[in-house]
């Protein structure tokens, strides 16, 4: 460095460093390659024996730099007589001494070419030389025996550079040397790029083995793209390679070992499908290669000079080649790595390749500028090329590195991807498999199995979520990407619970009739929940402070509880929702009952509306299919679902991410206590759940909110079991309950504010299933201490809710729920259960009622026979938006009609408005006049059932209908 | 073929609109009128559209001729 600076100014330094560090990584290759054994190793061992190396390489490079440097001072490219004669001279001199040592056939070649060769080779290492002279001649002792190394290494690659070959002209050999200096050369032109194109090289080189085997493909595409970067290497001045492979290599080490873990660890997850994306990737890489080299070859062919030049840089980079060899190999390391992780971006889908793409642009933009300061605008084609190459090497590799940077927080953002997208997938195989509930175990386990599948889409999704946070709060999105896979999760497992209770209850068809319906509900609830959701997550993340964020989620929880209010009142509207109705009116009552703060149960009673109205979709279809026990037994699978889910929701009211993680607890404990698969399924919740905590880690509130969620959840557990004794059914119930349950603590995950409003609901639904116990006739004592457990859960949940509101409010909420719903709620819940029954049907009915009224109210004729009327007058097309117009104008005509016709008969002294009245204002608008009188009117417009009643008719027997006018 | 009047429909509104009785023969005039005028409003409209070149007529064309004809209209 120091000696190019001297030389040059900074950019030029800079540049000739870039250069000579791409070239040095070619060489490192050509070395890796000849090592081939140990790339990990190589790797290491490429940097520090490429610095040793370099020390030992630079006098004869430096020999070699300097006089290419002079011929380049002299005539950069065009003046290719002198300096190609003081070159030749100088680079036989060296070539000699090259040859003698290691590679016989370097020097072989270097004879062939040498008239032509070294002249192209002066005219091309002039320039480079030019910015490192100073430092070459030093090194140029020590470069002779590290040439011979290059020399092997440019045989190896003489072999993939056979098509450039012939361009060359020369030997086969040398023509190979050549084509791996015109790769070299453009990437050597482009310092910068070089290091990128050295990548790309490396990439191409590992495409074309990863069509056999990634792994194997990236190594042996190192060994090639060391070759080729060997070559490069000995144009690059030692200090300059030294800066370069300072800086690529660490950047690339960290990001290798970092990308290669990832890239191992979702390689694996998803073996199938990422090999083939890596061999696609390499393919492309490949094909990158392939482009640059034409470029290369291209320029070769075109000039002269430019073929000495590489040539030269060729012979340059054989000398250089042992040092760089260390390097390339940590190149290719990083270069696998990277292609690892550019894989993984693939698969990942566009987002990630856009955002790649965008960094690769500015990349390539700053690559291009360096590259047009150091290169001549020939090298530029080519190294266009291999720049956007290296570009995308660099951007996979920043990508990488941001990966690897929020790697544990993507990881675990990724694992809560991969959980609940297992979750839905264990959702589609549960609803097919729930029928049976060992089936539905066995299915958690393919869905263990899919969750590896999944967690390479996880991964994916995890890299693209990556992006989204570099870019922007990348924590943020994230979470916000997650929280809507969960909803979608979420909602999944709703319709699976629903769907699993339908298979679950004998009465197949009515059933999957009534979770049709209750699915539609859920969707729609689930729309309003994940709009509330997004909202929330936005709040949360602007919200950093956990108080902020209780205190937006409540707000939150308030708006969903209005949405869900509003979509409680359609479902009761509906009619379904008689149950729903008596649920929720329980849980307000159980909620007034347990005496919690005014505050607390105003918000309660909101949650608990949408809770029931969302109970109300799940228990109206169950009811109706079931028989009254099979609706009781559905209202507290239900209920026991909403319990969970309320307890997710509230876990979530403390924290979103805190009550994904309860929601993953709530299906451990329902698991453990009612199904070994459903524990299997917490398992994968919690799991999920942890995920969530560790990528969120919002508030140390919102996890307790979670874990008190989770020991609600595990009351609600015991719940269940006492069910199942009762009755087959019920038992059957509890499993769909414990599927529902899962759902809805999925849903809950997803969406906050409905787990807040589905607390009250669950308190509700325990109340139910409490009045479901004496029902049943079991042992009230069991059915006591289950309620007891559900209200234990209540409290909890209320704590939950607590959080989510203000600190005060949550205090005063979390002391007096936990009593009133501990002991007093369960006999309470039963009867308020009825009255809230009761209440629930009464409002559905006045809603009804309301609406029929709106629905008279409606003023206007309808709009089929207004439109279906003016078209028939127009007899031409009419648009659709004339209803509109249409309609008011109507209104106004009416209200002038009806004033006109009051005011013409009470000038009659009447008190009704009778036809004269409308013939004289038919006549005064113009319709009747002396021309048109009113019965031909009549005739041409009214129907006969109109002018039957306008015009008399005589009948048999001299009746006349109606009777004539008297006048 | 005219679709069928709403009756029931048209007498309510006239039930709402006016605060006297109607007779039973006025609904029927009150249909028809409702008829001519659609008409009127129809053939204008048309007309309108077709001075401004236009095969359908559309909301605009409509909304022009609207106001003639609620003055035209008025008793």
């Amino acid at each position: 460095m120091d000696s190019v600076d001297e030389d040059v100014s900074a950019r030029v330094l800079l540049q000739s460093v870039i250069h000579t560090e791409s070239s040095r990584s070619p060489i490192t290759r050509s070395a890796s390659q000849a090592q081939f054994q140990s790339p990990g190793s190589r790797v290491r061992r490429s940097i520090r024996l490429r610095r040793s190396d370099v020390g030992a390489l630079t006098p004869q490079e430096a020999l070699k730099q300097s006089i290419k440097n002079k011929l380049r001072e002299s005539t950069s490219r065009f003046s290719l007589p002198v300096p190609p004669s003081k070159r030749r001279t100088i680079s036989e001199g060296v070539r000699k001494i090259n040859t003698p040592a290691p590679a016989t056939a370097s020097l072989l070649y270097d004879d062939d070419i040498t008239p032509r060769y070294l002249l192209r080779g002066i005219l091309q290492t002039e320039p480079e030389t030019s910015l490192l002279v100073q430092d070459r001649p030093v090194k140029k002792e020590p470069e002779l025996p590290y040439t011979n190394s290059s020399l092997h290494s440019n045989r190896p690659s003489t072999g993939l550079s056979d098509l450039d070959l012939p361009d060359m002209t020369t030997t086969v050999n040398l023509s190979n040397t050549v084509k791996g200096l015109s790769r070299k050369r453009p990437r050597r032109s482009l310092n910068i790029t070089a290091f990128n194109r050295q990548l790309e090289h490396e990439d191409g080189e590992g495409e074309g083995g990863s069509a056999t085997e990634k792994y194997l493909s990236s190594l042996s595409s190192a060994s090639p793209s060391s070759i080729t970067f060997s070559l490069k290497t000995p144009f690059v001045d030692v200090q300059t390679e030294k800066r370069g492979f300072q800086r690529k290599v660490t950047n690339r080490k960290k990001i290798c070992l970092e990308e290669f873990d990832k890239a191992l660890q979702n390689r694996q997850a998803a073996m199938g499908g990422d090999p083939e994306l890596s061999v696609r990737e390499d393919q492309q890489g490949l094909s990158e290669t392939v482009r640059s080299e034409g470029f290369t070859s291209g320029l070769s062919d075109l000039t002269a000079p430019d073929i000495t030049h590489d040539i030269i840089t060729s012979n340059t980079a054989l000398y250089s080649l042992p040092v760089d060899t260390a390097t390339t190999f940590t190149i290719t390391t990083q270069d696998k790595d990277t292609i690892t992780g550019t894989q993984i971006q693939r698969e990942m889908g566009g987002m990630k390749d856009e955002d790649e793409k965008d960094m690769e642009e500015v990349g390539e933009q700053n690559e291009d500028k360096m590259e047009l300061d150091n290169k001549d605008g020939e090298d530029l084609a080519g190294d266009a090329g291999q720049r956007e190459d290296s570009v995308r090497q660099k951007e996979s590799k920043s990508q990488t590195e941001e990966v690897e940077a929020v790697a544990d927080s993507q990881t675990e953002e990724e694992d809560e991807v991969a959980e609940s997208q297992t979750e839905e997938d264990e959702v589609a195989e549960s609803q097919t498999e729930e029928d049976e509930v060992a089936e539905s175990q066995t299915e958690e386990d393919e869905v263990a199995e899919s969750q590896t599948e999944e967690d390479e889409v996880a991964e994916s999704q995890t890299e693209e979520d990556e992006v989204a946070e570099s870019q922007t709060a990348e924590g943020e999105v994230a979470e916000s990407q997650t929280e809507e896979d969960e909803v979608a999760e979420s909602q999944t497992a709703e319709d699976e619970v629903a769907e699993s209770q339908t298979a679950e209850d004998e009465v197949a068809e009515s059933q999957t009739a009534e979770d049709e319906v209750a699915e539609s509900q859920t969707a729609e609830d689930e729309v309003a929940e994940s709009q509330t959701e997004e909202d929330e997550v936005a709040e949360s993340q602007t919200e950093e402070d956990e108080v902020a964020e209780s205190q937006t989620e409540e707000d939150e929880v308030a708006e969903s509880q209005t949405e869900e209010g509003e979509v409680a009142e359609s479902q009761t509207a509906e009619g379904e929702v008689a149950e729903s109705q008596t649920a929720e009116g329980e849980v307000a009552e159980s909620q007034t009952e347990e005496g919690e703060v005014a505050e607390s149960q105003t918000e309660e009673d909101e949650v608990a509306e949408s809770q029931t109205a969302d109970d109300v979709a799940d228990e109206g279809g169950q009811v109706v299919e079931e028989g009254q026990e099979k609706r009781l037994t559905s209202q507290s699978l239900t209920h026991n679902a909403m319990h969970i889910s309320r307890r997710a929701y509230c876990s979530e009211g403390g924290g979103k991410v805190a009550g994904v993680i309860e929601g993953g607890r709530g299906y451990k404990s329902m698991g453990a206590a009612l199904h070994p698969t459903e524990t299997g399924e917490s398992g994968w919740a919690g799991r999920r759940s942890e995920g969530d905590t560790a990528g969120e880690w919002h508030s140390g509130p919102e996890v307790g909110a979670s874990e008190s969620a989770h020991t609600r959840t595990v009351t609600l557990g015991s719940v269940p079991p006492s069910l199942l004794p009762q009755e087959d059914e019920q038992e059957l119930e509890g499993l769909s309950r414990t599927g529902t349950s899962r759902g809805n603590e999925e849903m809950e995950n997803s969406m906050p504010p409905l787990e807040m409003t589905f607390e009250p609901e669950n308190n509700a639904p325990h109340s139910s299933n409490s009045s479901l116990h004496p029902i049943t006739a079991q042992s009230p004592a069991e059915h006591e201490e289950d309620w007891d457990d559900v209200e234990e859960g209540d409290g909890i949940r209320s704590e939950e809710l607590s959080m989510k509101t203000p600190a005060f409010v949550r205090e005063k909420r979390n002391a007096l729920p936990i009593d009133p719903l501990a002991t007093p709620t369960v006999l309470k819940d039963l009867q308020p259960s009825v009255l809230s029954g009761a209440a629930a049907a009464v409002k559905p009915k006045a809603v009804r009622g309301k609406r029929t009224g709106s629905a008279k109210k409606d003023p206007g004729l309808s709009k089929s026979y207004i439109m279906s009327v003016f078209k028939h007058f127009a007899k031409t097309k009419v648009s659709t938006d004339v209803y509109p117009v249409l309609k008011e104008i109507m209104e106004r005509y009416f209200d002038r009609l009806a004033d006109d016709l009051e005011t013409f008969a009470a000038h009659a002294k009447r008190k009704t408005i009778e036809v004269e009245d409308v013939e004289l204002l038919m006549r005064r608008q113009g319709f009747l006049t002396d021309s048109m009188p009113v019965n031909v009117l009549i005739e041409k417009y009214l129907p006969m059932e109109s002018r039957k009643l306008l015009i008399p008719v005589a009948t048999s027997g001299n009746y006349v209908i109606p009777k004539p006018r008297r006048k | 073929m005219l679709k069928k009047v709403p009756k029931a429909t048209l007498k309510s509104l006239m039930k709402k609109k006016a605060n006297i009785r109607i007779g039973t023969a006025a609904d029927a005039m009150v249909e028809l009128n409702v008829l001519l005028f659609l008409h009127s409003l129809a053939e204008e409209a048309r007309t309108k559209a077709f001075e401004e070149k236009s095969a359908t007529i559309k909301a605009h064309h409509v909304k022009a001729v609207s106001k003639k004809l609620l003055k035209q209209a008025r008793g």
